[in-house]
């Protein structure tokens, strides 16, 4: 089947998606009100809270929560077949994602533009912070180990991405010091730094490098390893910096790059036509993860992510103008990310593959879909730039420099704001040292994730990316789960009926308990005494979610048939 | 060329922590409920260091809004978002009569922050403004309410 079929059809079911059920989510269910004075005209502070243009606030919101997440579940779910993975993809974004979205904006405009954190403590209970909390430090652990294994596998596989990755770090300083000490606009120099990391690719094209040798002379088993170590030394020094020098001009840049790639997979399609190979339904071999949970926590961003609850009801609530306009920011936030992992598809079933046997051998089983998942998503886009003339080697790199600019730039963040997150369990529990010690706080923030992505064990070929990735996806899921449950609580405090929210709360609570305990067992089975604990500890938060959803929810459907009966 | 159907100011807000984000597996501290403002001044890597002191972009936008027509549209945009911003302000500068080249440039520079655009011309650039003075940059047939003509 040709890809651009697919691609025009899901935009169309999202496009229906949108005109239809986010209508009923903003009538029936969040009972949106045109006249509901927002927190942005109710509190000023002269910083954040100001009423603003719908279009402005998508605008902001879609450059913040796009990212490179939703590109590698999908890349590894496509080996149960492009059917099931799309399915979820569509499915999950429609039903879940938007739902959730769209809610977290909801339930925070109507609580003064609280984060979901707080009202996590507000709308469920006091334990709930606590909870939330563990969630996100688990969350972000694993976030910050994944994606140094993503750029690890990426920079071992594509040397030639080395130099552009690692001159994009003093270029963006650069231009981060000219555009704030000059005070000039931001857009030119960025561009320019766009287009100097793309001359830097054909740079590191001719001059790869390969750190071999290295990692072999200090003791590596795997060159990845010594990719991985580099990378958190690299972020833990970046964390340190203020935002402005490194972070932001950084984000700059990858956010022009998003849209080229983007343009380049949906033009690479149109002018290539080329045909989706991969089986519709792949009979997978015997002894493979099962498709039913695994698929659905492989698959978090681009389905339904929990981050975006964080984003929404953060920083996009302080600004919203009118009540109504969550639906077009937060539903159609959610549609740009499910558009994303609709590229990612089409990229390792169509663009990655001439034939169905060379698509075979690229998902021969599980494990090594999951190890070469990234890798297939880089070729994929590669060959749909090739289809607009760009060399094929060029257009591998290219690709490579994006996913790593945008795992680099994720670790960034994502050790900064694990930082800030131990303190915080720090100081609630009582530990004042590591509460006031940056260094130390930050040593923590490194470490464990870089003890999870160098993870001994696993046999020779040490574990597949696919382990950690299902923890991430199960955790995200969980993070989404929260946000579900004080989402639902609220719309049943509100005497509106809850059921398109419960159902995907349910199902992703189902999805989640049932792969923990699946992956639990696995780790057991093989004495794997790293990962059997971490998955216990987050199958225990996920029974504190369910068990703290449930004690509010009824809470919360008694409340409201005594106000029933009141009346 | 697109045809002007009313007035737009935008006021391009300071380079702020805000969102410095790698996508969708990070926040800000604040999304997750953490003030970073809290944590110790010495702290260098804090998301507001660097920050821009002065006037507040969304005071000064507020008092716009009260000192222009209701048909004025007034915005504060993050110069981060360029998926709004530049579209936009072409679209202003062509419907204002500069060319396509012209218009390109004039959305290049509205990224800088503290930058004022009034129907697609850049007013006032890289300087934090006051309601005052920002009032003073605009054009005269920016209408304006009655108590500030």
């Amino acid at each position: 089947m040709p890809a651009i079929v697919v691609a025009v059809v899901v935009l169309a079911l999202f496009a229906l998606g949108y005109l239809y059920y986010s209508r009923y989510l903003a009538e029936r269910v969040y009972g949106l009100d045109p006249a509901f004075v927002t927190p942005a005209h109710e509190l000023s502070d002269g910083v954040d809270y100001v009423p603003t243009n719908k279009h402005v606030v998508f605008g902001h919101h879609f450059t913040s929560v796009a990212g490179a997440a939703p590109i590698v579940g999908p890349a590894i779910a496509v080996f149960w077949g492009w059917g099931p993975a799309l399915a979820w993809v569509v499915l999950g974004t429609i039903f879940a994602a938007g739902v959730h979205d769209f809610g977290a904006l909801a339930v925070s405009v109507r609580h003064k533009a609280r984060s979901i954190g707080t009202l996590a403590h507000d709308v469920i209970s006091r334990r709930a912070r606590t909870l939330f909390l563990l969630i996100i430090f688990f969350l972000l652990t694993l976030v910050n180990a994944v994606f140094a294994v993503v750029i690890g596998n990426l920079l071992v596989a594509n040397p030639g991405a080395v130099i552009p990755i690692f001159v994009e770090i003093p270029l963006a300083i650069a231009i981060g010091q000219y555009i704030y000490r000059k005070g000039t606009a931001a857009l030119v120099p960025s561009l320019f730094g766009v287009v100097g990391l793309y001359l830097l690719i054909w740079v590191g094209n001719e001059v790869p490098i390969e750190i071999d040798g290295l990692a072999d002379q200090l003791g590596f088993d795997r060159t990845r390893d010594l990719w991985v170590i580099i990378m958190f030394a690299y972020t833990f020094i970046a964390s340190r910096m203020p935002v402005w020098v490194l972070l932001q001009p950084r984000d700059y840049i990858n956010s022009h790059q998003l849209f080229i790639a983007l343009g380049v997979i949906l033009l690479g399609i149109l002018v290539g036509m080329d045909e989706i190979v991969a089986p519709v339904v792949n009979d997978v071999p015997e002894g493979s993860p099962s498709i039913f949970p695994i698929l659905f926590i492989t698959i978090a961003c681009g389905a339904i992510s929990g981050f975006h609850s964080l984003v929404a009801s953060g920083t996009t609530s302080k600004q919203l103008d009118k009540e109504t306009d969550a639906r077009y920011v937060g539903y159609m936030g959610a549609l740009g990310e499910g558009s994303l992992a609709l590229g990612s598809i089409l990229a390792v079933t169509a663009g990655v593959a001439a034939t169905r046997a060379d698509w075979d051998a690229l998902y021969v089983d599980h494990s090594t879909a999951s190890d070469g998942a990234v890798g297939n998503f880089v070729n994929g886009v590669a060959s749909f730039a090739n289809n607009l003339g760009v060399p094929l080697d060029l257009a591998a790199v290219f690709a490579a420099v994006v996913v790593v600019s945008f795992a680099a730039t994720t670790m960034d963040t994502g050790v900064r704001l694990q930082r800030y997150v131990v303190q915080e369990i720090a100081e609630l529990a009582g530990w004042r040292k590591l509460a006031r010690n940056l260094t130390l706080a930050g040593i923590v923030a490194v470490a464990i994730p870089m003890a999870m992505a160098l993870l001994p064990g696993g046999g020779d070929a040490g574990y597949t990316f696919g382990v950690l990735w299902r923890l991430f996806g199960t955790t995200n899921q969980l993070t989404a789960g929260l946000a579900l449950a004080v989402i639902a609580v609220w719309v049943t405090k509100r005497s509106r009926n809850p059921v398109a929210v419960l159902v995907p709360l349910v199902f992703l609570l189902i999805m989640t308990s049932w792969a923990l305990i699946q992956q639990l067992g696995e780790f057991i089975d093989a004495e794997e005494w790293v990962l059997a604990p971490m998955d216990a500890v987050i199958f225990v938060l996920a029974m504190w979610l369910i068990v703290e959803a449930a004690i509010a929810l009824r809470r919360a459907f008694t409340d409201r048939a005594v106000a029933g009966t009141r009346t | 060329m697109p045809v002007r159907t009313g007035h737009r100011i935008l006021l391009v807000g300071p380079w702020r922590a805000g969102t410095a984000g790698g996508g969708c597996c990070t926040a800000s501290p604040e999304d997750i409920g953490i003030v970073p403002h809290e944590h110790p001044p010495h702290d260098p890597g804090r998301d507001d260091a660097g920050g821009d002191d002065g006037p507040g972009p969304a005071a000064v936008v507020r008092a716009l809004r009260a000192s222009v027509g209701p048909e004025v549209d007034v915005q504060l945009v993050d110069p981060r978002n360029t998926v709004y911003l530049v579209p936009t302000v072409f679209r202003d500068a062509r419907a204002g009569g500069a060319s396509a080249a012209r218009a390109l440039a004039t959305a290049a520079r509205a990224t800088t922050p503290w930058t004022l655009v009034a129907d697609g011309v850049v007013v006032s650039r890289a300087v934090p403004l006051d309601h005052p003075s920002a009032l003073a940059c605009l054009p005269p047939d920016i209408p304006r309410t009655s108590t500030t003509r």
